[in-house]
């Protein structure tokens, strides 16, 4: 199977508003098993409503989800589909139930019936998998912001899933923190071969990624390779997104007639501007 | 209304098993109007700092003055000091608590003794000050509006009481991009308009863009203190003290690696920009 999420003309409302267009709409999204899609957007977009629903927290009101080969709006198999796409929050503190680490990790799989004798490797597979295998002991209090959803991160790879989503998991988390999590996410997509679903409205997150997707009033405006989507400056001004420092040089350099080829990180600009100035 | 402290030095638990020395012997002066950032690495004293300013914690030794007056002698009136120093904690949407957001602000000016008349033209201009129009906000609930929005009621809040001093410590954490550049730049706004502030934040792009001087903290003593040039500018230093360089910083820093010659004291991004175009325009000649 190689589309592991797929989405077809799915709709939501939520209930409690009366707005009049929903909050997603007609939205058409395919993942490849293996994949790191970034879906970027301005709050309101819809892009948290749809990362809900890949993981049966929220069922389409109109139109379908598949997860895994799954619908996701037959109850029979929520359970099957959390097993397969887990989920990580915005606030670490939220997120974990434990004073202990190892204990915090093991309430998935204790949840899943994971004979004990088992658990405890998974335990250790999962905090090794984000760098935290030391802190196995530690109260989660103790931990810093970063260390901490890389623990709530451990808690959701120890039930095995084969999609993650992480929904603006690095918005709290101050620059250290939001490195220590892009680098894990990075490393469960290309060595761990996780598909990898980040929700996010930092446009520098996502120079990693295979796709961005950039969703503006429920709907996806449009889609393609970091590169592609960096360059359209009118498609960001309308998302409402901010480029990165480095394709915003590189960008205002070439309209004022220094073309130094597209940047997306401080590194790729600094070789544009040695290249060009070896050019002569 | 500058700040003096003199030999400022707090630590937690003294006498204990646990005492730790969270500043050292801190003697600086805040000027009136000036735009003062705080930087340094979690741990290095920035909040003990903030805090012993706004007069929430006694130092150990040391004094603190504002206008002169030693805030923590006998008898010093601290509803002054409330009055004039206003500070805006880290994700203070968390401290809203009214039905409506025109109740949420008017709470301080309402305890501070002001008529309700008063109250009523301190929280509209409040409102003004952060761009929150009086009409479309005062009836709503605080909780159905955007994060950037509570963020900008509950500074409205603080300014309600037209503190002469601003600190603010981490505002723009959690808030999307153009929260961000929208909540700097009516920072930037108070401060032109005769407030002074003082800011701690991670994100040194908007400190090199925004401030007027930069005390960095280490180990709880000060380490680097400047413009945002002159402290930005010293790569080595900042990288000591665990701290990150502007984005800028971190071009310039890879150019002059690879033997190009360019000014470290450029720190914002127009400059940058001016800067590269001087330098890949005169490659012809």
């Amino acid at each position: 199977m190689e589309e592991i999420i797929r989405s077809e003309g799915l709709t939501y409302r939520y209930e409690t508003e009366t707005p009049k267009r929903p909050a997603l709409d007609g939205v058409d999204l395919r993942v490849r098993e293996g994949e790191f899609v970034a879906v970027l957007g301005h709050n309101g977009s819809g892009k948290s409503t749809l990362a809900k629903h890949i993981n049966a927290l929220l069922v389409p009101s109109e139109g379908k989800m598949f997860t895994n080969g799954l619908d996701t709006s037959e109850e029979d198999n929520v359970i099957e589909i959390r097993r397969s796409a887990g989920m990580v929050f915005q606030n670490p503190d939220n997120q974990i139930v434990a004073t202990v680490v190892e204990e915090d990790v093991a309430f998935g799989p204790e949840n899943l019936g994971v004979r004990q004798e088992d658990i405890i490797e998974k335990v250790y597979l999962a905090l090794n998998m984000v760098n935290m295998g030391d802190f196995g002991k530690r109260s989660p209090h103790m931990l810093s912001g970063g260390q901490k959803q890389r623990v709530a991160i451990a808690g959701v790879l120890a039930m095995d899933p084969k999609i993650i989503i992480f929904d603006e998991s690095t918005s709290m988390l101050d620059p250290v923190g939001r490195k220590e999590v892009m680098a894990t996410i990075n490393y469960l997509n290309k060595v761990e071969k996780k598909t990898i679903v980040l929700i996010t409205h930092f446009m520098e997150e996502t120079v990693d990624a295979d796709r961005v997707v950039v969703m503006i009033k429920g709907r996806i405006e449009d889609e393609g390779t970091p590169g592609e989507i960096f360059r359209k400056r009118d498609l960001l001004m309308r998302a409402g997104l901010i480029p990165p420092f480095a394709s915003d040089v590189a960008y205002r350099l070439k309209d004022e007639g220094f073309d130094i080829g597209q940047a997306l990180t401080v590194d790729e600009l600094v070789e544009g501007i040695c290249r060009s100035l070896q050019k002569d | 209304m500058p700040i003096t402290t003199e030999g400022l030095r707090f630590e937690y638990a003294p006498g204990t098993p646990f005492s730790h020395v969270a500043l050292e012997d801190i003697s600086v002066t805040i000027d009136d109007g000036s735009f003062t950032s705080l930087i340094g690495h979690t741990g290095s004293g920035k909040s003990t700092f903030i805090q012993l300013i706004a007069g929430l914690i006694k130092p150990t030794a040391g004094k603190i003055y504002l206008d002169g007056e030693d805030i923590n002698q006998k008898g010093y009136d601290k509803k002054k000091l409330r009055r004039k120093i206003g500070v805006l904690f880290q994700y203070p949407e968390y401290q809203l608590f009214e039905e409506t957001v025109e109740k949420d602000i008017a709470f301080g000016p309402t305890k501070a003794g002001f008529t309700e008349d008063e109250v009523a033209v301190k929280v509209r201009k409040a409102m003004e000050l952060v761009g929150l129009d009086y009409e479309t906000f005062r009836e709503k609930s605080p909780f159905e509006l955007s994060g950037g929005e509570k963020r900008k009621v509950a500074i409205a809040g603080v300014l309600a009481t037209d503190p002469q001093i601003l600190i603010l410590d981490e505002p723009i954490a959690g808030l999307d991009p153009i929260g961000r550049q929208d909540f700097m730049e009516m920072v930037r706004d108070l401060n032109r308009g005769g407030k002074t502030v003082i800011m701690i934040s991670h994100n040194m792009d908007d400190l090199a863009e925004y401030s007027t001087r930069v005390i960095a903290l280490y180990q709880g003593k000060v380490y680097l203190d400047g413009t945002p040039n002159e402290v930005f500018s010293r790569y080595g230093h900042l990288k000591r003290a665990g701290l990150d360089l502007p984005e800028t910083g971190k071009v310039i820093q890879k150019l002059r690696d690879r033997g190009i010659d360019i000014d470290r004291e450029i720190i914002t991004k127009d400059a940058l920009i001016r800067e590269l175009k001087k330098l890949l325009g005169g490659k012809d000649d």
